[in-house]
């Protein structure tokens, strides 16, 4: 009975031991948040016999969409103490978690099982906030950055007009170093147009208190939003990725950083529609603050000769809906479509345009004329009605002139507006191409043509040819032995060939001898031996060395004793013999050749 | 009475065989040229496409389709078939003239960004050949490289290997003259879309659809780059750098 209570003691404390040397737990990089936001769920392990694929993450909706995963990160750790070498591995997982409703909410306890145990996080708590209007102040009373480190998303207004300025600025607060800071992907800003402001460099803090704690603040960047339709929108939030000073030190002792991301809050705001009511037949849809100017680029001129007008407009709108002024010109003055330039700038932190309109005209009476006032309608948000703007009236003096030419009086040609293609109006095209008995047919392009980039393959394999047969060159020239090698077989062939010319002749004697050479010499060749003194045991030796087959070792050495016979008489050295001898020679030395490969 | 027959199977061949060659890229286009000269500007514009349409992709066929169109009254029909008829034969001065003429013509302007010196000379540079020919230019220098270099690895006669470097030269020069403008070229005419507008006068809008709001306006003729399409728009790049959402069918393809 003692005994086995000691036992169960014993494996109570072992597993005890086993448990306390495995650690699992998960943590969320916030405690509040707004909907749209996305939070960081950190997940580590500590121990052995914990697999990474094992565990699942709980669906948490319906607060919570899983908007991206890290791969795992594992490690492992091998300490000696006292002499045992301890092995400790672990893991890490990082869930982004988009905030997709408000409430509190608790995500449950995470598990994992190990095979033998079942390990579970703590509960983490957490309360979601729906998203405040864009104006929303961070410098409020009582206000904290939610989390270290934290990007704040502000807007100057969060009520506007279409087509209305609204500045929206990325601040981040921050205890701890941060480094290697980037903007992740920009996100799609439909329904709008963006122009960018401002964008720090380097990050350039300065501190301030909240509740107690003293934070890092740093401008990040400014970017002017042009809502383009009325209605509830939504500014999306803007990823930041940095590092961290990271748990572990690299070999040196420096300490690691950890890739980390967060993302600002998605800003609200509401586009009202452009009041109908009062809104002028000319208005292009400018909203803002402008200004107009006016000048011509000479006050008098010949008759036909001629002259530009600037128009210019400035102003916070969105210089795409800035557009033409109204103008009436003199009936007289013939004028063609205005040459735009778009001038883009920042002015007290907020986005500015001008437009040069250039008109060319070409006065054709003599008099004094009067430009009438350019005339641009805008509506102005602050005031909540439309107005127009007008250029003082300029005069411009028309002396008489040369007679017009024949061109310029062309009538409803229009264009670009260089000396080169006003000449270019006046012009007629040049004529056809003449009649072909046969068209070129220029066919495939050559960037589609398989032939021609098959062919761009040979300046690469020609070079690579040109190295191996070098290279092969040398080593013939260098290494007896594989030279001898190489040569065996077309040397053998020779000599083949000159005992089948005796073996016609019917000189025995000479085809016998003849035919045991190119055996012989072929043997010394193929294996690199000196042919003098080669003996039949010396060639059964070689043969077994090399593992050549016991049929062709055989048929190899009767040949020879044959040829060695025939020469002395004591074989049939008929016509017919003479062949067959050939033919085993000849088939021989094939089989020899094959056995190479 | 076999004799009759064979003759008249003869005659039918023939015939069938001229109603073939009648056919042939050549004769539509020399037809095009006919109806041209008597004013029948849509008789010729049939013709030339004819022409096109059997295989006779020529830069005088392109041409001469762009007066026709021209004449016709169709700017953006005239401007992609210089544009077509420039890519085969990019220094012939009468295309070049042409579609400086026709591009006068379009009815309105936008805001073009400026080009510095040293990059209209790069434009010029490369706009001077034809996509052929760099690919051309590009091949011999690749070949004169890989000649050289197989030269030098296998022969060891100093002469020889004195001609091998001066062709291995020669191909790295020509690879490092012609390979940026090649591959300026390329993503100028194949890795990129460029389009002419073919209607009068297109709204280009903030997004797909009627609902989003109107940015500017493209006039018939006028170059552009079209960038994706998506529920019967498609995002298009004007030179100037805009960009905006036409309707699809309202450009077409050079």
């Amino acid at each position: 009975m003692k005994r086995s209570r000691f036992i169960f003691l014993a494996g109570v404390l072992w597993a005890g031991l086993a448990q306390a040397q495995v650690s699992f737990r998960a943590e969320l990089d916030r405690a509040k948040l707004y909907v749209g936001e996305k939070a960081i769920l950190t997940v580590q392990a500590e121990g052995t016999g914990l697999d990474p694929a094992q565990f699942k993450l709980p669906d948490l909706s319906p607060y919570f969409q899983l908007a991206g995963q890290s791969m795992p990160q594992s490690s492992s750790r091998i300490e000696i103490v006292n002499g045992r070498m301890k092995r400790s591995d672990s893991w890490m997982r990082v869930f982004h978690l988009q905030a997709v409703a408000p409430g509190r909410f608790q995500i449950p306890p995470l598990t994992i099982d190990s095979g033998s145990n079942l390990f579970k996080t703590d509960p983490i708590a957490v309360e979601i906030l729906a998203a405040p209007p864009a104006s929303a102040r961070t410098d409020k009373e009582g206000w904290a950055p939610p989390a270290d480190p934290y990007l704040e998303a502000t807007a100057d207004q969060d009520e506007v007009f279409v087509g209305q300025q609204v500045v929206v600025a990325w601040t981040i607060y921050y205890r701890r170093d941060l480094y290697n800071l980037n903007w992740g992907a920009p996100p799609s800003y439909r329904g709008f147009a963006a122009e960018n402001l401002d964008l720090a460099r380097q990050l350039d803090p300065h501190m301030e208190n909240f509740g107690g704690a003293l934070y890092h603040v740093a401008f990040l960047k400014s970017t002017a939003f042009f809502p383009l339709q009325s209605g509830e929108m939504s500014i999306p939030p803007l990823d930041l990725q940095f590092e961290v000073p990271g748990r572990q030190r690299d070999f040196f002792g420096q300490i690691l950083t950890e890739a980390r991301s967060l993302s600002s809050r998605p800003l609200g705001l509401k586009v009202k529609p452009l009041p109908e009511a009062g809104k002028p037949p000319s208005f292009g849809g400018a909203v803002g603050k402008f200004s107009i100017s006016a000048r011509l680029d000479k006050a008098e001129l010949p008759a036909h000769d001629s002259v530009r007008l600037i128009v210019s407009v400035s102003g916070d709108g969105y210089s795409e809906f800035v557009g033409e002024p109204k103008l009436s010109l003199p009936p007289s003055f013939e004028v063609y479509p205005p040459e735009v330039n778009r001038n883009l700038g920042k002015a007290a932190g907020r986005f500015q345009t001008r437009k040069d309109f250039s008109y060319l005209m070409v006065p054709r009476e003599a008099g004094t004329f009067a430009i009438p006032p350019a005339r641009f309608d805008y509506f102005d948000p602050d005031t909540k009605s439309y107005h127009a703007i007008e250029t003082p009236s300029l005069s411009l003096v028309v002396t008489p002139g040369r007679p017009a030419p024949a061109e310029a009086a062309q009538p409803g040609l229009q264009g670009d507006l260089t000396r080169e293609e006003v000449k270019l109006i006046s012009e007629d095209i040049r004529y056809l191409k003449p009649d072909q008995p046969k068209l070129p047919n220029h066919g495939t392009p050559l960037y589609r043509s398989q032939g021609f980039l098959a062919l761009q393959l040979l300046p690469l394999l020609a070079p690579l040819l040109a190295l191996m047969i070098r290279r092969r060159q040398e080593r013939l020239a260098s290494d007896v032995g594989y030279a001898r090698t190489r040569r065996a077989f077309r040397q053998s062939r020779r000599r083949l060939k000159q005992a089948q010319a005796l073996q016609k002749s019917g000189d025995a004697a000479a085809f016998y001898s003849e035919l045991s050479r190119a055996l012989t010499q072929y043997f010394a060749d193929r294996f690199n031996l000196a042919a003098a003194g080669l003996t039949s045991d010396r060639i059964e030796k070689v043969f077994a060395e090399q593992g050549i087959e016991e049929g062709i070792r055989k048929r190899f050495l009767e040949v020879l004793a044959l040829c060695d016979r025939a020469r002395f008489g004591a074989a049939a050295t008929a016509a017919s013999a003479r062949a067959e001898a050939l033919r085993q020679a000849e088939e021989l030395i094939a089989a020899l050749e094959r056995s190479r490969s | 009475m076999r004799a009759k027959a064979w003759a008249g199977r003869l005659g039918a061949l023939l015939l069938a065989l001229s109603a073939l060659a009648a056919e042939s890229p050549a004769t539509l286009y020399n037809a095009g040229n006919a109806a041209y000269a008597k004013g029948e500007f849509e008789e010729a514009i049939q013709s030339y496409r004819a022409a096109l349409d059997q295989g006779g992709v020529a830069a005088e066929v392109e041409y001469n389709l762009g007066n026709a169109c021209l004449k016709a009254g169709k700017l953006g029909p005239a401007i992609v078939a210089y544009e077509r008829a420039l890519r085969q034969k990019p220094r012939d001065p009468d295309i070049a003239h042409n579609l400086r003429y026709a591009r006068v013509q379009i009815k309105g302007k936008l805001p073009v960004a400026e080009r510095g010196f040293w990059l209209q000379v790069w434009d010029q540079a490369r706009d001077s050949f034809s996509l052929d020919e760099l690919l051309l230019a590009l091949s011999a220098g690749w070949f004169l490289l890989g000649g050289g270099l197989s030269i030098r690895i296998f022969f060891r006669y100093p002469w020889l290997r004195l001609a091998a470097s001066i062709a291995l030269g020669a191909g790295i020069g020509i690879l490092v003259l012609a390979g940026p403008l090649g591959a300026a070229k390329l993503s100028k005419e194949v890795l990129t879309q460029p389009a002419v507008i073919l209607e009068a006068r297109t709204e280009a809008r903030s997004g797909p659809g009627e609902n989003n709001a109107e940015l500017f306006q493209l006039f018939e003729g006028m170059d552009v780059v079209v960038k994706q399409c998506e529920s019967g728009y498609c995002e298009v790049r004007v030179p100037g750098g805009l960009t905006g959402w036409i309707k699809a069918g309202t450009f077409e393809i050079i």
